[in-house]
């Protein structure tokens, strides 16, 4: 059976289509379902309703003057009235009284252990940053912040009305990507990074999206910028901007030239690609971009202390500079070389055709013709200076004739893969720890792979015995209720319509709801045989296709959450 | 029910007390049949480890002019790093104060350091140098077309093994490329997986032709493979896996963990002839010295532990540390190094002409410098990589693993 080319589209457009979905797109037609994905609206029923009752786990002692939870603006211990989950927040434990330094108030042991709802996910970042910096604060409470922004991605991919947009708040986080753990600080402002920089660009403007990233805490902190001056400069950022956010690799031109007028095109200030010494230039170009952290380096003066940029005038190399052909004249206003570099890197032709291959690449195929890149990277360097450029990007990418040929071309990454479980199994999840855990087993951590890539996307990666070992058991934990306290809930039972009433017509419903359609034959044979006749050694099962099924039968539920487990492990489900 | 984490020390303690000493004994007995046939173990540090820091020139002034002591490996004080013999002739070449583990392997003439080395190309990208390395090319150009070079290795060798290559830890590197039976894991005891029918199901599933099938097949086939021959106790548990030769990974990181996943696997008598890890967090650019010391404390350890866990194997076993490139000589305004050029090999095995530091050391004065920056590649990783392959994994010729590479003259490291 070929899937039909609404479920190919969406399976590509979305964290995996269902059969719901293939309807709407049947009954609406793709371009309206396109043009309405486009211009996501700021509700999401489904969504804020599972943000605003879900409860995760937090447990930890710390041991000070305050109740951690004190020290955030409008933070409260607990936000759990009428839940009935264990909590010993907030319960003092014996003052020590001799470690207590006079006039400051004693030290108390706070214990933690308590269901507590999403805190931090709205916090502005200086709300953030002021609370969340001082020494003292437990880094459970730290990691906490950026926990919430995993769990509520997760709830986003699997509950969103907008994937499109889901799905590219995800392709920025990874072309952007920030390892969370290189430093505590990261993790604290999480909240505000994955809102403020990442989602409010996600369909807009790629120039002003680079600019609110190189300004950001965690990217200032990730790649070091914060602390380069002048000289020698870090070069770490610098590097990374041509290399992976902007031009490419595929246009460092190290390896051919050592000699900028060697590069085609830089003797007219238009170089085609980049070599080392631009790398070098732009670095010093960043010099004393740096973050707002009120500390003092060493000059007698303190810096705002606000988690927001700062541009720190002593640490800049003010001495002339040429990059990519461009000369720049020594002694700049503040920042004025740094946003130079930007924008010859955002509108340098190769940024075009760097970010629409990796586009199509995401979105479409592995290895995207040239031919349908350079349509992309046409309307990318048309809307160059749009405030809407990036969704008149993806207007191309998904009216394309591409977008719905050739089933099978992508491979799922872990979480399109374990979303695309719970969208189609119509399971309600409620991420915790253990679950975003198993995720991150399966090899890819959300905000957390540590070189500065974003994790790979194409199948040479994914296709690897470890990363499959661990999809086939973590849907299957998931589907037979293998995590406590109440993460996750079937309902296969009560999703079967009550008019399939032999075995062969449930097999068949679940096969359908779960694959749409994308089964080989053979695979749906196998499948049903299964169904019918195997569950554990102890107990065959042997039942006719068109035996009557007892869908009140305590064993049932059961035995179909293995099943929709095992068509989440076939070849077929892990294609896109 | 669901745990997080599996503390694996204390799951071992637990029931070694209650099992007593048997569990030793059995696991030996299922041990001693066990031969591996030669392997090579291949250690990736990624992000470009800072070689001048790992094993630098204590009393060289161009060095010591370039960076504050806390960067350097000095001939006293502080940072004082451990003296090695066979140096280059009037040079004070020292090992990193927290390798200490390792000393007792070169002293002992298993370990082969070989400095300035690395990839010809002079490209300064992580990511462009490890596609090249682990092609086993020189060329940016070579890297589409090419598989990888452990790939190519194991064509040549026709292992018949169950089990012939794993990558520890993560997924496949690069290095395996296009490989059909490379397998990733963790470890043996986690690659498992539902009952008998689910098993048997998949098995019927996957068999296409087409890539998912293929790497489908080898998951099931290595289930297969691995249940049934970890070693179990009599209610046929699997027993934990017990180190040789008071080994200890305690405390030794990642790297350890996987090592020690390594050591059990290549007793199992699976075949085993190629294995990957991968060592991650070299990109030092700023505050180095924290970082670095406990990267090279955790590695140094776990090389250690895993070497003495294998020590009945040394004579077949081969281990080759390498990085994509080395770091700046002169150190920036944010205590950090940047990107480099020529980094440091370790060679490891029983047989292995240790004890000596190899390479064509010309010092670090601007004129010897790559671009008058960084310290200059003497000798092509290939140099290494294709000694070893024809003088300990066997092959006899190993032109064609290294595609555009000339084969000079051997270093004489085994």
């Amino acid at each position: 059976m070929k899937p039909s080319p609404e479920y190919v589209a969406l399976n590509r457009a979305t964290f995996g289509a269902t059969t719901s979905e293939v309807a709407r797109v049947r009954g609406m037609g793709w371009e309206s379902w396109v043009e309405e994905q486009l211009q996501p609206e700021k509700k999401d029923p489904e969504v804020d309703k599972r943000l605003k009752t879900l409860r995760m786990h937090i447990k930890y002692e710390h041991e000070g003057e305050l109740a951690p939870m004190m020290m955030v603006p409008g933070g409260k211990m607990s936000m759990m009235s009428g839940d009935k989950a264990s909590m010993m927040s907030a319960a003092p434990g014996p003052e020590l009284a001799a470690e207590a330094k006079p006039k400051e108030r004693p030290k108390k042991v706070f214990k933690v252990d308590e269901k507590r709802s999403l805190e931090y996910l709205d916090k502005s970042l200086e709300e953030l940053f002021v609370s969340q910096n001082r020494e003292e604060y437990p880094y459970e409470e730290r990691q906490r912040a950026s926990d919430e922004v995993v769990a509520a991605t997760v709830i986003r991919a699997c509950y969103s009305k907008w994937q499109l947009r889901e799905m590219l708040v995800d392709f920025w986080h990874n072309h952007f990507n920030i390892d969370i753990e290189a430093d505590e600080v990261i993790m604290s402002v999480w909240p505000s990074f994955d809102r403020d920089v990442i989602r409010k660009h996600v369909l807009g403007n790629f120039r002003e999206m680079l600019q609110a990233v190189a300004q950001s805490l965690p990217m200032l902190t990730y790649l070091n910028n914060r602390s380069s001056k002048a000289s020698p400069a870090n070069e770490n950022f610098a590097r990374e901007l041509f290399e992976l956010h902007t031009l490419g690799s595929e246009h460092y031109l190290n390896n051919i030239y050592a000699k900028w007028r060697e590069v085609p095109g830089a003797l007219d200030g238009k170089a085609e690609g980049y070599i080392d010494q631009d790398v070098y230039e732009a670095a010093r170009a960043f010099t004393g971009w740096t973050v707002a952290d009120g500390e003092d380096h060493g000059d007698n003066e303190k810096f705002p202390n606000t988690g927001g940029f700062y541009y720190y005038e002593k640490w800049h190399d003010p001495y002339q500079k040429r990059i990519l052909g461009m000369e720049f004249d020594p002694n700049q206003p503040p920042m004025a070389d740094g946003l130079a570099v930007l924008d010859l890197a955002a509108y340098h032709p190769g940024t075009a055709i760097h970010l629409s291959r990796k586009l199509c690449r995401r979105f479409i195929i592995d290895e995207p013709s040239d031919d349908l890149v350079k349509r992309v990277a046409r309307v990318w360097t048309e809307h160059v200076n749009s405030p809407d450029q990036i969704m008149h990007v993806m207007r191309e990418i998904l009216l394309s004739p591409e977008i719905s040929t050739g089933f099978g071309q992508k491979t799922k990454r872990p979480f399109e893969f374990v979303a695309s479980f719970i969208r189609t199994t119509g399971a309600d999840l409620r991420p915790d720890e253990d679950v975003l855990y198993d995720l991150g087993q399966c090899g890819q951590r959300l905000f957390q792979w540590a070189p500065p890539t974003g994790h790979p996307d194409t199948a040479d990666y994914w296709q690897s015995p470890n990363s499959l070992l661990k999809r086939w058991k973590l849907v299957r934990d998931l589907a037979t209720d293998e995590y406590d306290g109440n993460i996750i809930r079937m309902n296969l039972i009560r999703q079967t319509p009550a008019e399939k009433r032999t075995w062969q017509e449930v097999a068949d419903y679940w096969m359908d709801q779960v694959a749409c359609g994308m089964l080989e034959e053979t695979t749906r044979e196998e499948l049903s045989k299964w169904f019918r006749e195997g569950e554990d050694d102890d107990k065959p099962y042997w039942h006719e296709p068109d035996e009557e099924i007892d869908l009140k039968e305590s064993d049932l539920a059961g035995h179909l959450g293995q099943f929709v487990a095992l068509i989440a492990a076939t070849p077929e489900f892990q294609l896109r | 029910m669901k745990r997080r984490t599996f503390l694996y020390t204390a799951a071992c303690s637990s029931l070694a007390a209650v099992m007593g000493s048997r569990i030793t004994n059995l696991a030996f007995a299922a041990d001693s049949a066990a031969r591996p046939d030669n392997l090579l173990v291949l250690v990736f540090l990624r992000g470009g480890c800072d070689s001048l820091n790992l094993v630098g020139p204590a009393n060289d002034k161009d060095y010591i002019a370039a960076r504050p002591e806390y960067l350097r490996v000095t001939d006293k004080g502080k940072y004082e790093g451990i003296t090695l013999k066979n140096s280059y002739a009037g040079v004070d070449m020292r090992l990193h104060p927290k390798a200490a583990a390792l000393r007792e392997i070169y002293d002992s003439g298993d370990l082969a350091i070989i400095h300035g080395c690395g990839l010809t190309n002079g490209t300064r990208s992580h990511f462009e140098a490890q596609d090249m390395m682990e092609r086993g090319v020189s060329d940016q150009k070579k890297v589409g077309i090419s598989s990888g070079w452990l790939t190519r290795t194991l064509d040549a060798l026709r292992p018949g093994g169950l089990l012939p290559a794993v990558a520890i830890g993560g997924e496949i590197p690069d290095s395996l490329l296009h490989s059909k039976i490379a397998v990733s894991m963790e470890e043996a005891r986690q690659f498992g997986y539902g009952n008998k029918t689910q098993l048997a199901l998949l098995k019927r599933l996957y068999t296409g032709k087409d890539s998912i099938h293929r790497v489908g097949k080898l998951t099931l086939d290595t289930i297969t493979t691995l249940q049934g021959k970890l070693p179990r106790n009599s209610d046929g548990e699997v027993i934990d896996y017990q180190p040789e030769a008071s080994a200890s990974f305690e405390n030794t990181g990642d790297l350890g963990d996987s090592l020690r996943a390594l050591a059990q696997l290549a007793k199992m008598d699976t075949g085993l002839r190629v294995a990957t890890i991968d060592y991650d967090g070299w990109d030092t650019h700023q505050y180095q010295n924290d970082t670095f010391n406990n990267l090279t404390d955790d590695l140094s350890r776990s090389l250690s532990a895993f070497y003495n866990d294998m020590s009945r194997f040394r004579q077949q076993l081969t281990i080759v540390v390498h990085s994509e490139f080395g770091r700046r000589l002169k150190s920036n305004q944010s205590d950090g190094t940047d990107h480099g050029h020529g980094g440091v090999n370790f060679v490891i095995g029983g047989g292995i002409n240790g004890g000596k530091i190899y390479g064509d050391w010309k010092g670090l004065a601007n004129e010897h410098l790559d671009h008058g920056a960084d310290l200059a590649v003497t000798t092509d990783y290939r140099t290494v990589l294709h000694e070893v392959l024809t003088k300990r994994v066997g092959l006899a010729d190993a032109k064609s693993i290294f595609p555009d590479f000339a084969v000079g003259k051997a270093l004489g490291l085994a």
